[in-house]
């Protein structure tokens, strides 16, 4: 039998002896140990961004309700961006190891329908083409590889990265970044986001602006990780 | 900000010796923009070119690290080429390979070769006669040419390294750089001052995962790499030398053969260094289809410390109960005042074992180390300085650690991870210095093995060759 390694540690998956494996068509892709240490990003939260630990709205969350024309994005997470999962998606993402895409399709796709059951089109946030060379590929459309993916946008603005800004600056540099491919029509749809990681929101914001002034009844999202503010 | 722009040199300069992906060689810059660079190059004859993932009796393979299928990765659709694309995961560290991406190698002699004056010695020590006939007999195989691979098989404190000098040396003379590789990043840590300080004229530097990206490219005359380094150097060196081959873990076994072909000029000679070799080894090397010499003599002249095997009881019921077994208690005792690395079988027990010897003796100064242990060099620098009493340990440490007058001991000795090799490599721990050229070795079991039956038989014959 071909040995299996954990896609994280590169350990053999050392399987106990069960009923299961011999039903199981695949193996899992991470250890237990490796898979102990990604923190579901689930119960009580912010009703919007899905924030852990916070009542009712977060005040981030309240700011942008204030400041912005459109409803806000409604958005839930996989998982917390604790240490193990800031490892893990710099390995994805610079590092370049597509395929731990794997350790989310599926489990994305579940979470879409089972919050957001009348999404009518997925749409993975793109990045700028000269990133996406240098990358090599887009990891919000790998994380929606098992959805019914439609890349109807383009990212035009932005060439510095998100991660390496903050706060104010994430906001300049996301806003006006993206524009929808002609012809796409989204009046009256709701429309499905895919990222790799929500901080701030900013990018998810934008990236649902022009969805919002083409006229779309509702923008949601959904995304791997989400970071976690620092205690107040 | 401006832009560097790459010139034919930059790029001569970084991929001498080595075969290097575009990313990797404008790992400061701007990969796309030069990519014309590499082209014009390539047409000029000045690179080879080849694809950094290729198609090998129908099966692809990474033509860096060689892995096959299994461990490749698949991108549906690729932002470069936009087709469906592989790229590696067992060299993904070290930069991606893609089947849309190449390997670039120089198609020229390298840039920089070592001067006339980089084989001085600046060595003043003494070979013994062990270690002088070891060393003539690599230079005879180094010069006739006869051999592609020699073994030299050296007991723990044999003072492996020195024996190679000469060899180092004469090849630096005819002036061809020499590669030395080790599995261990803390082994290049140490050897590379050692080569330094050993020949004053040459330049040495070291090669390991993590070091900053300026150094990462550069030359030297003498280089110690990490098996992954070694990866990066393509068919440049005519001498080769592994440093504890048997220390590769099994499965990296094909994959150092792999890189050492790779690294290898087309006329080389690569030595495998080692205390334990492997049965197999040992079996060619006595029937001389693998050259060979054998030193069974400590530098110092002494014997190899012959291992006590000690019966513990249930040792793990005595530490969970916070009790220390009453064998290590009296090993302990005898040891008076005498530093102690004792070496546990897993992780889990380093703490346990801690406790309970605070427990036994409040003042008793320990640390415990393991491989993901971020201290790890710091402790080891403490209980060098004297300032522990009792190193606890898992295996990490059985190799590359010399420590004037440290008494040895396992606890649970029984467990798999102590292997003949293991357990020959922690007994050579002890007694390495000409001062204290003789020390404690016990390995306290419950049940013992034939694992360390036959460590401590191998111990006694080598001590038996020279007597």
């Amino acid at each position: 039998m071909k040995d299996y390694l954990c896609l994280m540690c590169q350990e053999p998956l050392k399987q106990p002896p069960g009923w299961l494996n011999v039903f199981q068509s695949r193996p899992p892709l991470l250890c237990t140990g490796c898979r102990s240490l990604l923190e579901a990003a689930s119960g009580e939260g912010c009703c919007i961004c899905g924030h852990p630990s916070v009542e009712e709205t977060c005040s981030d969350c309240a700011d942008r309700k204030k400041r912005n024309r459109f409803p806000p994005v409604v958005q839930r997470s996989l998982y917390t961006y604790n240490s193990f999962m800031k490892s893990l998606i710099s390995q994805f993402k610079y590092r370049g190891d597509a395929e731990l895409s794997l350790l989310f399709a599926d489990d994305l796709l579940k979470l879409a329908r089972r919050e957001f059951p009348d999404f009518h089109a997925a749409v993975p946030v793109p990045l700028h083409p000269d990133r996406l060379w240098e990358r090599g590929f887009n990891q919000a459309s790998l994380l929606g590889q098992k959805f019914p993916a439609e890349e109807l946008l383009i990212r035009s603005g932005m060439s510095t990265k998100q991660s390496k800004s903050s706060g104010k600056d994430r906001r300049d540099n996301a806003e006006g970044a993206f524009t929808i491919k002609q012809p796409a029509d989204c009046s009256k749809k709701h429309i499905l986001l895919i990222d790799d990681i929500y901080t701030t929101g900013s990018t998810i914001e934008a990236a649902a602006l022009p969805f919002w002034e083409a006229g779309a009844l509702r923008v949601s999202a959904v995304t791997a990780a989400r970071a976690l503010k620092k205690a107040p | 900000m401006e832009e560097y722009k790459y010139q034919r040199k930059d790029v001569a300069n970084r991929i001498q010796y080595r075969r290097l992906l575009a990313a990797e060689i404008f790992y400061d810059g701007d990969e796309r923009e030069h990519l014309p660079l590499l082209e014009q190059m390539t047409a000029e004859g000045l690179l080879r070119k080849e694809p950094a993932i290729h198609e090998e009796k129908g099966t692809l393979r990474c033509a860096r690290c060689g892995s096959g299928k299994h461990f490749l990765g698949t991108v549906s659709k690729c932002g470069r080429c936009g087709e469906k694309c592989f790229y590696c995961r067992a060299c993904l560290m070290m930069g991606r390979t893609t089947s849309c991406g190449f390997l670039y190698s120089s198609a020229s002699a390298p840039v920089q070769r070592p001067g006339p004056g980089a084989g001085s010695l600046g060595w003043n020590g003494e070979l013994s006669a062990g270690q002088r006939q070891a060393a003539e007999k690599l230079l005879h195989c180094f010069h006739s040419g006869k051999s592609r691979e020699f073994l030299l098989w050296a007991v723990c404190g044999a003072g492996k390294t020195e024996m190679l000098f000469p060899l180092i040396s004469e090849s630096l003379k005819k002036g061809d750089a020499v590669m030395l590789c080790t599995p261990r990043r803390d082994v290049v840590q140490e050897l590379e001052p050692r080569l330094k300080q050993a020949f004053p004229e040459a330049e040495t530097a070291g090669f390991y995962g993590g070091k900053s990206p300026e150094s990462r490219f550069s030359y030297a005359d003498i280089a110690v790499a990490t098996t992954h380094q070694l990866l990066r150097f393509y068919k440049a060196y005519a001498l080769i030398i592994i440093d504890e081959v048997d220390a590769f873990p099994y499965t990296m076994d094909k994959k150092l053969q792999y890189a050492v072909h790779q690294a290898a000029a087309d006329k080389s000679m690569t030595v495998y260094v080692t205390a334990t070799p492997s049965r197999i080894q040992q079996r060619l090397a006595s029937s001389g289809s693998l050259e060979s010499a054998v030193v069974s003599r400590r530098f110092h002249g002494g014997d190899l410390p012959v291992p006590r095997l000690v019966w513990a009881g249930n040792w793990k019921k005595k530490i969970e109960n916070g009790r220390l077994p009453k064998a290590l208690h009296l090993f302990l005792k005898e040891a008076a005042g005498r530093q102690v690395l004792l070496f546990v079988p897993a992780v889990s027990w380093l703490i346990p074992v801690q406790k309970v010897l605070k427990k036994w003796q409040e003042n008793i100064r320990t640390a415990t180390v393991h491989s993901q242990e971020e201290k790890r060099s710091e402790r080891v620098k403490m209980f060098r300085e004297g300032s522990l009493d009792v190193l606890i340990t898992t295996t990490i440490l059985e190799r590359g650690i010399t420590i004037e007058n440290v008494q040895v001991a396992v606890l649970g000795a029984e467990d798999a991870v102590f292997t003949e090799t293991a357990l020959i490599q922690i007994a050579g721990r002890a007694g390495r210095s000409s001062l204290y050229p003789t020390g404690m070795v016990s390995f306290f079991h419950y049940g013992s093995t034939r694992e360390m039956k036959r460590s401590v038989r191998t111990i006694v014959q080598l001590n038996r060759r020279n007597s």
